[in-house]
Parts: C-alpha cells; structure tokens; sequence
C-alpha cells in the first residue's frame, strides 16, 4: 500500500511539475531555469530570408485520428531492425493501412534504448534496445507544419520488426484566401520582445539562431493553418529550440 | 519510478490528459502511458523534446501500473544501486 501511494505521488508531483513549471533537469543534474518566455540576449547567426507579400491560409475541413498499440509496446523485445529498415517498415505499415497521406516527411528516427546504470560510479552496467522511434510531420508547398496540434504520425517498430505502436493526428486542408505577410526583420523585433506563439517557459538566457524560414502553425482549436515565422536555434546543452512568430500582417 | 524530461519543454494539459487516459481508462503500463503521452502532446513541435523514464528495476519498468489498474512489482530489496533509464525524442 505504502509503494502504490508513493508511486502514485511520485507520478502525479511530475506531471504537475511539468504541466506548470517546465523546467528541463539535464542528465548531470542541471536545472535550466526560464525567465518567463523571453530572453536576456538573442543573437542572429543567420541572415534573414526575403518575405513572400502573401501567403495562402489553409482551412482544416476534416481531422482523421487513427491508431494502434500492441500489449507489448516499449518493453524489451530481443534486437530490433536498423534505423533504415525501420523506416522502410513504417512506410510499408500506412501503406498497407491506407494511411500513407500526402505532404509526408520524416522528422526522428532514432533507437530507444534501455541503460541499467550504476547510480553510485554512473557506469552503464548494460544497453538494451527497445524500439525504434519514428516521427513523421507534415510539409505543404515546402513550408513545415508545427505546433502543438500540428499534423504527425509517431511509429515504434519494436523486435522482429513488428509494429507496436500507431498514433496518427491528420487534416484535410483546403486552400483559402492569400494573406499579407510580415516581414522577417519585424518578426526578429516581435521574437526579442517576447511575441511568440509558442511560449516556452524554461528558455535559455542566450538564444543563437541559426536558421529562418516560413511554416505553419496549428495550435489547439485552430480552424486554419496559421502562417509563421520559424526561428531555429540551440540551447546551452544543443538542444534544437524552435520559436514561432505569426508571419500575418 | 520517476518521469521527466531531459530537455526544455512545454507546458502542457495534454500531456496529464493522455498520460491518465492511459494509464487509467486502458490500464496500460506507466511506461506505455507515459510515451504514449509525450507523443499526443509534443509529437507535432519541431524542437528537440527528450522525454526521460527512471526506474529501480526492470520488472518496474516493464510492468507497473497504477495501483488498482493492474500489477505493481514490489520493491528492490536489497537495494542494488542501479536504475534503469530510457530516453527517446518526442519531437523533432
């Protein structure tokens, strides 16, 4: 009883901690701490790109959920396929479901692994494979779609090249009117005072980007594909952070 | 067992949302809750979030559940001094 009380406390403090404050524990035990969504110096590495005057919104007509899990997903299953057979296998599973949708591009592909680590030396005492790990997002006109809600299908291939699990989140867009857009320096200007989309409470003081380029962005109850400004840079550790800015005038 | 990320991340309903759904309406695994939550929650964001999954012993991180939604593994007695830790991207 004393176990499944602590283990219930254990789990539900985390997910509050996380659903709150989202701060990142790295794996030496740094907390990165935020200051509320803006940052103490941005620096462009980059130069930025010339804006289109208009871009086309994209209304969503139809959203299409499909899914599957087997009983035995993300526990150790013996070896698992290369990275590049599992996302060959992939491909064949929409396929053969009918579900392989238009505007599809990869995004992760990578092999989860479990480690048993001595927490006394920090040796990796032995690394086991479980599955490997695939995202696929979605690409219209060659701008990316991004956001909470954006489209995506998540893959595990797990041993014998089995499929484990499905999740799959797709819209039916039809194309709408043009619309305006802002220019990439007054977006950099709204980016340094903090007017994102997607606002990230632990963000690192410094914030290098690296990368600029136009998406979209769908957030939670969004009738249209929103034009965005992508901004792509690392934090302290290299991790990619990605901040968007609406590209609408 | 312990769940967390290894990166900076988002606030998120969705996250609690999935990851009780799961755990509760389809009495799956803690583990499976949880990578089936970070997924329905950041799998459609295009930085880099690592979600993170400590446990004491294999058989913890193989098959707990919530208590009453299916079988808990006891305890690590005597204690090992070893965890074992999964990590894997859920966006990108």
């Amino acid at each position: 009883m004393y176990r499944s009380l602590k283990l219930v406390f254990v789990v539900g403090t985390l997910l509050i901690f996380t659903m709150f404050l989202s701060h990142a524990i790295t794996q030496d035990g740094k907390i990165i701490t935020g200051t509320k969504g803006s940052f103490s110096e941005v620096k462009l590495n980059v130069a930025l790109p010339e804006s289109p005057e208009k871009l086309p919104l994209y209304r969503i007509v139809d959203v299409e959920r499909d899914s599957y899990a087997s009983k035995d997903f993300m526990k150790l299953s013996g070896s698992v396929p290369s990275e590049e057979e599992s996302r060959r296998l992939a491909l064949e599973f929409l396929e053969k479901r009918g579900q392989l949708p238009d505007g599809l591009t990869p995004k992760v592909v990578e092999v989860v692994k479990l480690r048993e680590v001595n927490v006394k030396t920090n040796d990796t005492l032995q690394e086991l494979p479980v599955a490997v790990n695939l995202i696929f997002g979605k690409v219209v006109n060659g701008y990316p779609v991004t956001g909470p809600k954006a489209d995506r299908i998540a893959i595990l291939v797990g041993g014998k090249g089995n499929i484990t699990y499905y999740s799959k989140l797709w819209y039916e867009i039809e194309r709408n009117n043009d619309t305006a857009i802002l220019p990439a320096e007054n977006a950099f200007e709204k980016l340094k005072r903090g007017e994102v989309l997607n606002r990230m409470k632990a963000v690192p003081k410094t914030l290098k980007i690296s990368e600029v380029k136009l998406g979209y962005y769908v957030g939670k109850d969004q009738k249209y594909y929103i034009p965005a400004w992508l901004f792509y840079g690392e934090d302290e550790i290299g991790n990619r952070i990605v901040l968007m800015v609406d590209a609408r005038r | 067992m312990i769940l967390g990320f290894s990166t900076a991340t988002y606030t998120s309903t969705t996250l609690v949302d999935e990851f009780f759904r799961a755990a509760i309406d389809w009495d799956w695994t803690i583990t499976q809750a949880y990578y089936h939550a970070t997924i329905e929650a950041y799998g459609g964001h295009e930085d880099t979030i690592k979600a993170v999954i400590v446990a004491d012993t294999l058989e913890q991180y193989n098959n707990d559940h919530l208590w009453g939604q299916g079988y808990v593994a006891p305890d690590e007695y005597p204690d090992d001094d070893t965890i074992w830790y999964a990590e894997w991207t859920c966006s990108g």
